[in-house]
């Protein structure tokens, strides 16, 4: 085998080779001074290692148990490709080319000095965190980046860099979630539900950026809402001046909606209304459960003279309370367990034979006479014809109707009544009439019957049972009937539901069972309502926002910053309820109804 | 942990800071208690707004201690007052920017920015405690020296051992040469934290095999009652000489061996200490910046869509 050695050497700045040639079986390499190659390093054995030849080329084999280091791993032999580096100690052996003449070219090269060798192993040592793979600033400049491009760049892309076409936030909505990207990391939280369907469209209601949302935005959509008082006296009020849709309605805030449930919304001025609205008389309310008016229903009273009832708000317990209706109707006697009589014999009423509900199951229909009332009271006025029933609720008929009955009675003749005359008697055969002389005689009977028979349905029973009858000096209307009040939903400044509260029993707030006199106000004080009822936030009752009884400020026509247009100021009404009693403030409290 | 020297930074000034902390805690705490916003408590309420500047100052404030610390020159206070205030004025921010959310969380990058922050301080509470602990365990282990001496040692006992294994012969010589190659100190990330596999046995044994081996062959050949020739006895003689005098420095090396393996269970125990001590940092420190990037989003963000 022939082998080229050439000697690299630094001699100042320049790199000097030398070349020596070998000819033999094997070239060896070890620190021995007998060796081809020396390689004075303590780290290498005498006899290292040696190259031999043979068919396939150059084979080096480590003479040393330890083997030797070929490209950065130790060997026991291997076969030497051209750029193969031999590493003996600080000695440096690379295969420069293979296979020629001569069959092998090595490069032998001291890479540094005793010294300097121990310096590099000693710097290569990784003693340190900031010698290993982990970099704080790597590190910090990633989570950086990727913090900046999720969480800044992509959502300002998607809003500046896009601009999906739609008339309305509908269809731009539409048109962004078409887009694979979303910058939902930007949504402070969830959005409420009737907004969700334009989710993707922030700029609907964010016109402009680094600008709070505006009533413009919303009422780009509301353009028809108007339910915000219809009183402009109240609007002008400093409290209310400048307020902006987003000062009650906050997005963002839960799928709940946007209509504040917090109690404060309403409990800030009305906890203390003499502050800033003296002047409309308000109960203070701060808490459902501890400080609430009573109730102040509507409860009418009867003026005899003009014949007229009038209403006025009462705020007192409902039990102390009496109500004009001009009708007789004991409850308990009604409702008695043991049943009330009747022309089938005897029947237990419930309160559901009279009070059925209306279609929304909110509140009831009225009362009816001759739905409810009728098929035990019965209007029949003669004992022989129990059939023929008196018209209701038209007393001014009924001497007419009273009168027919008994003329038509006289002419056809064959009563059976022994005080009656002889010609009221007497049976007439077909086509006979009332004989001349005794006319006078049945129309007297039947005159003095029919005001016998009236005296009796008006003064006696019938009418008389459930009616307050007064006889008359006028002779076309003897007797009159005072016009009588149902009991409806008193309660102005509220809202109940009765469906509702469909699984109660209605005797659970209701006391009609003890009730003697239609006068009683069978209202339930508000501490029935506390039985279950508490203030939002309570986790042993139900959590009851201001809203759930009270609408805010309903009125017709009138949003916060809005034109003052709708009614006239002397028109205004202010509070609950559609056209019931008005108090502006500065305009004096009216209890009664227009 | 406060008796330490190394604690010193949490009894500054009489805990100065930590009472500070704790005023701004409990006073946030009252008025979020008092606060009763319509809307329920949330960032976007007065109260919200104060207490993300404050916290969003706090941040940016702690963030400038990186800064501070390095700017040897600087009067504004010490660095161990800052760090002090850092440490208390840090946990109060815990207080102070969980108030802000309102207990509001999402997948959004306001609670991303509000983790992070976890994070960093949870970091630098793990921070607390390895520069208190880790000083007094550093010093016990490497008592008045220092980490280059003994590596210049190590390496000058490796270089004295194989001076020494070379007249013993190419097996003594290999055994030394492979210890001294197979020496491990430090290394990557894993084998800083946990320490590397300390020094094995293995040269020593093999040496003490080789003493053995030694000192019974020259020791039956000296005494063998059936040799009979003078000459042969004189090459004996020598032989066995020549061989007790391998066994005694097989021996010194085998000492020589132990004294560096001791020395280098000293340094990794040293780089396991020290890395310990400062592996919490790389967490601190990019997820500081991570934040102060989140944070810059988030304050953007609600703003832009305000």
């Amino acid at each position: 085998m022939r082998v080229l050695i050439r000697s690299f050497q630094q001699q100042g700045d320049q790199r000097i080779a030398t070349e020596r040639g070998l000819i033999g079986e094997r070239l060896t390499i070890g620190r021995g001074t007998n060796q081809d190659v020396y390689t004075p390093d303590l780290r290498a054995a005498l006899a290292h290692a040696e190259i031999v030849h043979d068919r396939r080329g150059p084979l080096l084999i480590a003479k040393s148990a330890n083997g030797v280091w070929i490209n950065g791993a130790p060997v026991e032999s291997a076969k030497l490709e051209a750029g193969d580096i031999i590493e003996v100690g600080r000695f440096r052996l690379e295969v420069l080319a293979v296979g020629g003449v001569p069959e092998l070219v090595l490069g032998y090269e001291e890479k540094l000095s005793q010294a300097a060798d121990l310096q590099a192993r000693k710097a290569s040592l990784k003693t340190r965190l900031s010698h290993t793979r982990l970099s704080l600033r790597g590190m910090a400049w990633g989570l950086m980046l990727l913090m900046l491009a999720v969480g800044l760049l992509l959502p300002l892309a998607l809003r500046y860099g896009s601009s999906p076409a739609g008339e309305t936030p509908r269809d731009r909505s539409l048109a962004q979630s078409g887009i694979p990207f979303d910058d939902s990391v930007w949504l402070s939280g969830p959005v409420s539900s009737v907004h969700r369907y334009f989710v993707e469209d922030c700029a609907a209601c964010h016109e402009k950026p680094f600008r709070q949302v505006r009533d413009s935005a919303c009422l780009a959509c509301h353009k028809d809402m108007a339910q915000h008082s219809d009183d402009p006296a109240i609007l002008d009020h400093p409290a209310f001046s400048g307020q902006q849709c987003t000062d009650c309605h906050r997005e963002h805030n839960g799928t709940h909606g946007v209509n504040a449930q917090s109690p404060t919304l309403c409990t800030d001025c009305h906890a203390n209304p003499d502050k800033e609205f003296a002047a409309a008389r308000l109960a203070p309310a701060s808490s459902f459960s501890k400080a609430h008016p009573e109730f102040a229903p509507r409860i009418a009273a009867f003026d005899a003279k003009t014949g007229k009832f009038s209403f006025a708000k009462q705020r007192q317990p409902p039990a102390t309370l009496r109500e004009a209706t001009n009708l007789i109707y004991p409850h308990d006697v009604h409702l008695n367990p043991k049943g009330i009589d009747s022309p089938e014999g005897k029947v237990v009423m419930q309160c559901a034979d009279c009070h059925q509900p209306d279609s929304r199951g909110v509140s009831f229909e009225p009362v009816n006479m001759e739905k409810h009332c009728s098929s035990c009271h019965r209007l029949d006025f003669d004992p022989d014809d129990p059939d023929r029933e008196l018209p209701h609720g038209r007393p001014e008929q009924i001497q007419g109707v009273v009168r027919d009955y008994y003329y038509a009675k006289a002419l056809q003749g064959g009563v059976m009544d022994g005080k009656a005359p002889a010609v009221v008697r007497e049976r007439r055969r077909p086509g006979e009439t009332l004989p001349r002389d005794g006319a006078r005689a049945a129309l007297d009977w039947a005159d003095g019957r029919a005001r016998q028979t009236m005296v009796d349905v008006f003064e006696r029973r019938t009418c008389h049972y459930c009616h307050q009858v007064q006889r008359s000096d006028d002779p076309s209307k003897p007797w009159t009937v005072a016009p009588v009040n149902l009991q409806e939903h008193a309660l102005d400044g509220s809202r109940f539901d009765h469906a509702a509260h469909q699984a109660q029993p209605c005797s659970d707030c209701h006391g009609a069972d003890r009730s003697k006199t239609s006068a009683d106000v069978l209202l339930p004080n508000l501490n029935s309502c506390r039985d279950c009822h508490g203030d939002t936030g309570s986790d042993r009752q139900v959590p009851s926002a201001c809203t759930l009884c009270h609408a805010f400020h309903i009125a017709g026509s009138h949003h916060f910053g809005g034109p003052a247009k709708g009614p006239k100021p002397d028109d205004a009404v202010h509070g609950a309820g559609s056209a019931k009693p008005a108090k502006a403030p500065g305009a004096a409290p009216k209890e009664s109804p227009k | 942990m406060a008796q330490t020297p190394h604690g010193s930074f949490l009894r500054h000034r009489g805990y100065r800071y930590l009472k500070l902390a704790s005023l701004l805690c409990i006073v946030c705490i009252l008025i979020y208690g008092w606060h009763d916003p319509q809307d329920g408590p949330n960032g976007g309420s007065w109260l919200g707004y104060t207490l993300g500047t404050v916290g969003a100052g706090l941040i940016g404030w702690l963030a400038w201690l990186g800064v501070r610390k390095r700017r040897y020159s600087s009067t504004a206070g010490t660095v161990k007052g800052w760090l002090s205030a850092h440490v208390y004025l840090g946990l109060a921010l815990i207080t102070v920017a969980t108030l802000h959310t309102g207990f509001q969380f999402g997948w959004n990058i306001h609670t991303a920015a509000y983790v992070l922050m976890l994070m960093v301080i949870l970091s630098g509470i793990f921070g607390i405690g390895v520069y208190v602990r880790m000083p007094t365990l550093i010093t016990e282990n490497m008592g008045a020296s220092d980490r280059e001496t003994l590596i210049d040692e190590i390496l000058d006992l490796n270089q004295q051992a194989l001076k020494l294994a070379d007249p013993l012969g190419p097996e003594v010589h290999r055994i030394i040469a492979r210890s001294t190659e197979r020496m491990r100190l430090g290394g990557g990330l894993w084998a800083q934290l946990f320490g590397p596999l300390p020094p094995g046995r293995r040269a020593i044994d093999e040496l003490r095999k080789i003493v053995v081996d030694e000192e019974r062959a020259a020791n039956a050949k000296t005494f063998d009652p059936q040799s009979s020739t003078v000459m042969f006895m004189a090459g004996e003689l020598a032989q066995a000489k020549k061989r007790g005098e391998i066994a005694e420095k097989s021996r010194q090396l085998m000492e020589l061996i132990g004294r560096r393996n001791a020395l280098i269970v000293r340094v990794n125990r040293d780089i396991q200490l020290h890395a310990q001590m400062q592996i919490w940092l790389y967490f601190h420190v990019p997820l500081t910046v991570a934040l102060l990037a989140a944070l810059a989003a988030h304050v953007i963000s609600v703003f832009l869509y305000w």
